[in-house]
C-alpha cells in the first residue's frame, strides 16, 4: 500500500477515535478533531466551488483559454452573485435583493408548474385510488386472502382505506378555520394519531440509520484500521488515546480550580 | 436510594459502552441473520434486471462521507449487479454516473475503482462501458440541462476527457436516452430528480436513500412514480442478498439486529422501572 494511503488511514483513525473520546467527557482531543473538521470542510468547499463553479463557468467563459468560445452572457450571473457579497456592506446591501428577486422569480416560474404537475397531481390521483380497483391491486399482494375476498367483492383493500383515512383526518387536524369540536374534533384526534405513528416510524429510522453510521465507523476501525498493511492502526492509536486520557485526567484532577468571577477563592 | 432509583440513574456512558460492545461483537464473532427481501428493494432489481439489451443506466450519486456506511454499499452493490450481468449474460448494459453534491465526486472514483479491480477493465472500461461526469453544480438546473443536451452541460468527464470523444456517449445526447436511473441520495435530490428529470424526461427511476429519509419516499413508490426504493442499511443488505454480492450491508445488518434487540429490552425494562417508581410514589 502506498505510504500517503497508509497515512490517510492513521488520520482516518486517530480522528475517528479523538472523536469518539467526547462520549466519555468534553476533551482537547475532541477540541482538535472537531476544529479540524470545521477548517478542513470549509476549505476543501471553496476548493470545489471554485475549479467546478467559478473557473469553468466564470472565469473561463469570460476569459477563454485558447481553442475555447467565450460567452460574454456570464457577466450578467457574475454581477448577480457579486451582489450577495455586498451584503457585507450595510450601505449596498440593497443590491442583493436584485439578485434574490431574480432568483425567486425564476425559481417559482422553473418550479411551480413542474412541482404541480410531477409531484402534486400524481400523489393527489394516488391517494384517491382505493376508490377504484387499480388502487386496490396497489396495496395488497396478488396472492392474500384478502386480496381473494375484497376483489371478489369489488372493495377497496383495507390498507388504501386506512391511507385515505389518515390522509384525511391529518388534514382535518392542521384545517384550524373552524374549532376543534364535536365531529371536526374527533376527526383531528384521529389525525394526531396518524401524525404519531407517522413520527415513530420515522424515529424509528432515524435510530437505524444512526447505527449504521456508528457501523461503518467500526468497520473502517476495526478491518481498515487494524490491517498488517497498515501496521495495526486502530490498536496502537486506541492505546495511546487511552493513555492520553487518564494523563489528561490526571493533570486535570492536580490543577487548581479557578474562582469564578463574584465568587470567593 | 433503592436499587431501582440507581438503575434508572445510571451513568449514560455504560449504556455507550453496552452500544459499542454491540457493535463490535458482531464485527468479530459471525453469525447469521436473516434478511427478508422487500418489494421495495425487489423493485430496483427487477428493473435494472429487465433492461434490454445495451440499455444505459443513470447513476446520480447524491450524498457525501457522512451517509457512505448506507449509501455507499448499495453503490456497490447496484454496479456489481451491472457488470455481472454483462460478464455471465452479456447484456452490455453501460452506466453513466454523476453527482449534484459537491463533496461526492470521491466516492463515486472509488466505486468504479473498486468495480474496475472485480472484473478487470476488459468488462469495466472508461468511456465505453462506464463514464462519471464527476460534481456539476446547478442544482435542478442541470437536471434540466441534462436533459436538453448532456454534451453540452458536461462537456467533459470526471477526469477531463471530452464526452463527446467518448464511446458510451455516442448514441446518448441526453438523459432522455437512457433506459433507467437510480438516484442514491442523502437529500432531496429525489425530489428534484422526480420533478425535473423523471417526469419531463419519461424516463423511470428508482431510489436508494439514508434510512432518516425512507419514510418520506414511501408515497412516490405507492404512486409508481419510482419503481423501488431501497432505505438505509437494511436496503442496502437487500440489494446484496439479491444480487449475491458480498458487502459490507449485510455483516452490519448481524450489528444492526443485536443492537435494537438490546436497545429494544432496554427501553421496556426502563419504561417498567419508571413505572414501578412511580407507583411508589417517587418521581
Amino acid at each position: 500500500m502506498p505510504l500517503n494511503e497508509v497515512l490517510g488511514i492513521w488520520c482516518g483513525v486517530g480522528l475517528t477515535l479523538f472523536i469518539f473520546t467526547f462520549l466519555y467527557k468534553d476533551n482537547p482531543f475532541y477540541r482538535f478533531a472537531e476544529h479540524l473538521y470545521v477548517g478542513v470542510s470549509a476549505a476543501y468547499w471553496m476548493d470545489i466551488l471554485y475549479w467546478n463553479s467559478i473557473k469553468p463557468k466564470v472565469v473561463d467563459a469570460i476569459v477563454p483559454p485558447l481553442g475555447l468560445e467565450r460567452h460574454l452572457i456570464a457577466i450578467i450571473p457574475a454581477i448577480l452573485g457579486f451582489f450577495v457579497i455586498l451584503r457585507l456592506m450595510p450601505s449596498l446591501t440593497w443590491l442583493s435583493r436584485i439578485t434574490f428577486a431574480f432568483l425567486i422569480g425564476a425559481g417559482s416560474g422553473i418550479g411551480i408548474p413542474q412541482v404541480i404537475s410531477a409531484i402534486f397531481l400524481p400523489q393527489l390521483s394516488a391517494t384517491l385510488n382505493p376508490i377504484n380497483k387499480e388502487g386496490f391491486k396497489l396495496a395488497e399482494p396478488a396472492h392474500s386472502a384478502w386480496a381473494g375476498i375484497w376483489g371478489w367483492l369489488g372493495a377497496p383493500s383495507p390498507a388504501q382505506i386506512i391511507l385515505l383515512a389518515g390522509v384525511f383526518s391529518v388534514v382535518f387536524f392542521f384545517f384550524f378555520s373552524v374549532e376543534h369540536k364535536g365531529v371536526v374534533g374527533n376527526i383531528s384526534v384521529v389525525g394526531i394519531y396518524f401524525i404519531m405513528i407517522s413520527f415513530g416510524a420515522q424515529f424509528g429510522y432515524t435510530v437505524m440509520a444512526r447505527i449504521s453510521l456508528l457501523i461503518g465507523r467500526m468497520q473502517y476501525l476495526m478491518q481498515v484500521g487494524n490491517s498488517r498493511q497498515v501496521f495495526y492502526a486502530s490498536t496502537i492509536l486506541f492505546v495511546l488515546v487511552i493513555v492520553f486520557m487518564i494523563l489528561y485526567e490526571v493533570m486535570a484532577a492536580r490543577r487548581p480550580t479557578t474562582p469564578e468571577p463574584g465568587e470567593s477563592a | 436510594m433503592t436499587f431501582t432509583q440507581k438503575l434508572l440513574k445510571l451513568d449514560r456512558r455504560w449504556i455507550y459502552l453496552m452500544v459499542a460492545i454491540c457493535i463490535i461483537v458482531p464485527v468479530i464473532v459471525t453469525f447469521r441473520v436473516p434478511i427478508q427481501v422487500t418489494p421495495e428493494t425487489k423493485g430496483v432489481y427487477d428493473k435494472i434486471e429487465s433492461l434490454p439489451k445495451d440499455s444505459t443506466i443513470l447513476l446520480s450519486l447524491d450524498y457525501d462521507p457522512s451517509s457512505m456506511p448506507e449509501l455507499y454499499p448499495m453503490t456497490l452493490a447496484i454496479l456489481d449487479h451491472i457488470f455481472t450481468l454483462n460478464r455471465d449474460k452479456g447484456r452490455g448494459l453501460k452506466v453513466v454516473a454523476v453527482t449534484l453534491w459537491p463533496t461526492g465526486p470521491g466516492l463515486g472514483v472509488s466505486a468504479f475503482a473498486a468495480m474496475e479491480d472485480k472484473f478487470g477493465t476488459n468488462l469495466v472500461k472508461r468511456g465505453r462501458d462506464y463514464a462519471f461526469l464527476g460534481y456539476i453544480p446547478g442544482g435542478y438546473a442541470v437536471v434540466i440541462g441534462l436533459g436538453q443536451d448532456l454534451k453540452r452541460i458536461s462537456p467533459t468527464d470526471y477526469w477531463g476527457t471530452p464526452t463527446s470523444q467518448e464511446p458510451i456517449f455516442e448514441h446518448l445526447n441526453s438523459i432522455r436516452d437512457v433506459a433507467y436511473m437510480v438516484e442514491l441520495a442523502a437529500g432531496a435530490t429525489v425530489e428534484t430528480w422526480i420533478t425535473y428529470g423523471s417526469k419531463p424526461y419519461g424516463f423511470p427511476m428508482g431510489a436508494g436513500v439514508t434510512a432518516v429519509s425512507a419514510a418520506g419516499y414511501y408515497p412516490y413508490y405507492n404512486s409508481k412514480q419510482i419503481t423501488g426504493l431501497m432505505g438505509g442499511l437494511k436496503g442496502a443488505a437487500e440489494y446484496e442478498k439479491l444480487a449475491n454480492v458480498q458487502g459490507n450491508a449485510v455483516p452490519g445488518m448481524r450489528a444492526q439486529a443485536l443492537l435494537h434487540f438490546v436497545l429494544v429490552i432496554v427501553v421496556i425494562v426502563v419504561n417498567v422501572l419508571f413505572i414501578v417508581e412511580r407507583s411508589k410514589g417517587g418521581k
